[in-house]
């Protein structure tokens, strides 16, 4: 194909648009886990030499030896990591629970449905800080303690639900109800019919719904600083610890993180590409069916 | 009419949407083991008389008796019926073997009963060695096999076919109502059939009904509804028929196209007020007509060619009528468009439908 000036102009333009999207995106990533084998306080890049030093301080925290950087804050990030995970994970599961139902009963006309869609995606616009905010005073007045499980879980889940919502809506739209009636008339009760067709089918947006439960759990600061009380996430650690001084560890600990959610990433992505292969109706390709229906004409 | 003694009845069911009655009483009986079909237009609610009888949804008022038990409210996964669906609804994430077994998992039917019925029935619809098969990859006619034997796996006290070959084309179409026959003889099982496609049901079906706006117009074997139509709505529906509409005066049909004596009819037939002469499309013929028939000019604008049979689309003062010819007969008249052509028919093929 032979293309005009102008349009390998619009062509190369949009790759190297491209390109510069992808090197904004990933190369803090690459300088991160660069630095992250350095040494010295301040980052110098490339690092002059290569150490495991920052992972091993991570590893053994009250080995004080290792801390050998002038000001260096000797933290434990372990109790506020197993935190941000149970935290995380409580949360995408709840969430998830909730977004599945709420997207369910939306599919039915109701009284209020479209006040109500609004007011549940209200969440995603309301500045966290204020959100974060409101909750607390709200908690104080109805004398609920601040802790991770109480304000804590509840802003985490009433700030992803909504995402786990759009997920499903997304799932639902392109979603032949016919199969639950089909299950239901064949001796399905509406239970069954659940569990047997919606949620198998629906199993794609499951996970995309627990992905966003967790990742935006996890990296929650702004709404948490407001309703955590005395417990500690990892952000919230992150941000105390580099106020006072930015050593390679929080690199070695940004890069495991990275690391471990690439993976995790990659992971859904096969599990999700299979699942939508195998769940997906393809339009039936009617010539087959000259070769494939011979055995019933010859029957008949 | 005579009506079957009833195993499957509606008596008055209504179905109302808000204040868009969409149901006005529909009244129906089919007997165990009949084929009947529900035809009709698209919105001429057939669908939801369907709904209705599968308990995927419920009347306004009315109700639908099984073995003269009230079953009105009765959800449909109790009913122990069974539906073909249109556009097939098989279950995308099992495979062939696991949506035919679906019913009778349900059931907690024995595993090695299970197994035995579900591979004769796949056996049955020649689709055995499909049975691993994911369903995504089947075409559109191994599909509708696999969603009638998930239907009749379970032998279901009532089979529903929703428009059971509207996604299949035409050649497919004609094989799978063969089978359906087939199926519906050798199993002895009661089928209640959806369609908009008239000549499908009338292959199918024992008795008809066809359905107009909430109401059933006309019912009885296809035959006499379709030799017989008793409203102008299912003269237009069913088979291939002209419709000219008019009034009688005195001994004479006037109509826009001129007037025809009705000889005698007027008072053999009590044909009185405005009417709708009904005459088929292969009644209506070409040339000189003898003495005594009646006869219009008409002008010819459309052929279509249907194999052995060319029929032509012929127009006059307002009315579109249309014409079969054999197709060796219309090619020697050398037909033009445009050209005005003589019409006639004999007046006995002339059916005469009067609202008083």
């Amino acid at each position: 194909m032979t293309l005009t000036t102008g349009q390998r102009a619009v062509k190369g333009l949009s790759g190297t648009l491209f390109a510069f999207v992808l090197l904004v995106l990933y190369a803090p990533f690459a300088i991160m886990l660069t630095l992250s084998f350095g040494e010295r306080a301040t980052a110098v890049f490339p690092p002059s030499e290569f150490t495991f030093v920052s992972y091993e301080k991570l590893l053994h925290p009250s080995d004080y030896s290792l801390f050998t950087i002038a000001g260096e804050p000797l933290t434990n990030y372990w109790p506020p990591l197993r935190l941000s995970l149970i935290l995380g994970l409580l949360t995408a599961l709840l969430a998830t629970a909730l977004a599945l139902m709420a997207a369910l009963a939306f599919r039915r006309r109701f009284r209020g449905r479209g006040p109500l869609f609004y007011l549940l995606l209200l969440g995603l616009l309301t500045p966290g800080v204020i959100l974060g905010l409101g909750m607390r005073l709200f908690a104080d007045q109805v004398g609920l303690g601040a802790h991770w499980y109480t304000t804590g879980l509840l802003l985490h889940v009433a700030w992803t639900m909504p995402f786990g919502f759009i997920v499903f809506l997304i799932f639902l739209n392109r979603y032949d109800v016919s199969v639950e009636e089909a299950a239901a008339v064949l001796g399905a009760s509406r239970w069954k019919v659940f569990r047997t067709v919606t949620l198998p089918l629906l199993a794609p947006g499951v996970m995309g719904s627990l992905l966003f439960g967790f990742t935006l759990s996890l990296d929650e600061v702004q709404r948490s600083s407001f309703v955590m009380g005395r417990d500690q996430t990892l952000p919230m650690e992150l941000l105390a610890v580099t106020g006072v001084r930015i050593t390679p560890v929080v690199y070695a600990l940004g890069s495991l993180i990275a690391v471990v959610s690439f993976a995790l990433l990659a992971l859904y992505f096969v599990g999700f590409e299979r699942e939508r292969r195998r769940t997906a109706i393809a339009e039936p390709d009617e010539d087959d069916d000259f070769t494939a229906a011979a055995p019933l004409a010859a029957a008949a | 009419m005579t009506t079957p003694s009833g195993y499957l009845e509606l008596a008055g069911v209504e179905k109302r949407f808000g204040e868009t009655a969409v149901l006005h009483g529909i009244d129906l009986s089919i007997a165990e083991g009949e084929f009947v079909s529900l035809i009709g237009p698209s919105g001429s609610g057939k669908t939801t008389t369907l709904r209705i009888i599968t308990g995927t949804d419920e009347p306004t008022s009315g109700a639908v008796r099984l073995r003269g038990e009230d079953i009105t409210f009765v959800p449909a996964h109790k009913r122990g019926f069974a539906m073909v669906f249109q556009h097939f609804a098989l279950f995308p994430h099992k495979n062939v073997y696991d949506n035919v077994a679906y019913g009778l998992q349900l059931r907690g039917t024995a595993k090695r009963e299970l197994t035995e019925r579900v591979t004769t029935m796949l056996e049955r619809v020649h689709m055995r060695e499909y049975a691993s098969r994911r369903v995504n990859e089947l075409s559109g006619g191994q599909r509708q096999r696999v969603a009638i034997a998930r239907a009749l796996v379970i032998e279901p006290r009532l089979v529903l076919l929703d428009e059971p070959t509207g996604a299949l084309d035409a050649k497919l179409r004609l094989r799978m109502q063969s089978q359906l026959k087939e199926l519906h003889r050798e199993l002895g099982l009661t089928f209640v059939h959806v369609t908009h496609n008239q000549s499908e049901a009338l292959a199918l079906a024992d008795r008809v009904f066809v359905m107009n706006d909430g109401r059933v117009e006309q019912s009885g074997p296809p035959a006499s509804v379709f030799n017989a139509p008793a409203t102008r709505f299912v003269a237009d529906f069913v088979g291939r028929n002209n419709l000219i509409d008019g009034t009688v005066e005195g001994g004479d049909f006037v109509t826009a196209l001129g007037t025809f004596a009705l000889n005698g009819r007027v008072a053999r037939d009590g044909l009185r007020g405005s009417c709708t002469a009904v005459i088929r499309s292969d009644s209506l013929r070409l040339g000189e007509p003898p003495e005594g028939c009646p006869r219009l000019e008409a002008e010819l604008q459309a052929l279509e060619y249907g194999g052995s049979f060319v029929t032509w689309f012929l127009h006059a003062a307002g009315t579109a009528l249309q014409l079969d010819l054999r197709a060796e007969e219309s090619g020697e008249l050398e037909p033009a468009i445009g050209r005005r052509y003589r019409v006639w028919w004999k007046p006995e093929d002339a059916h005469y439908l009067c609202n008083d």
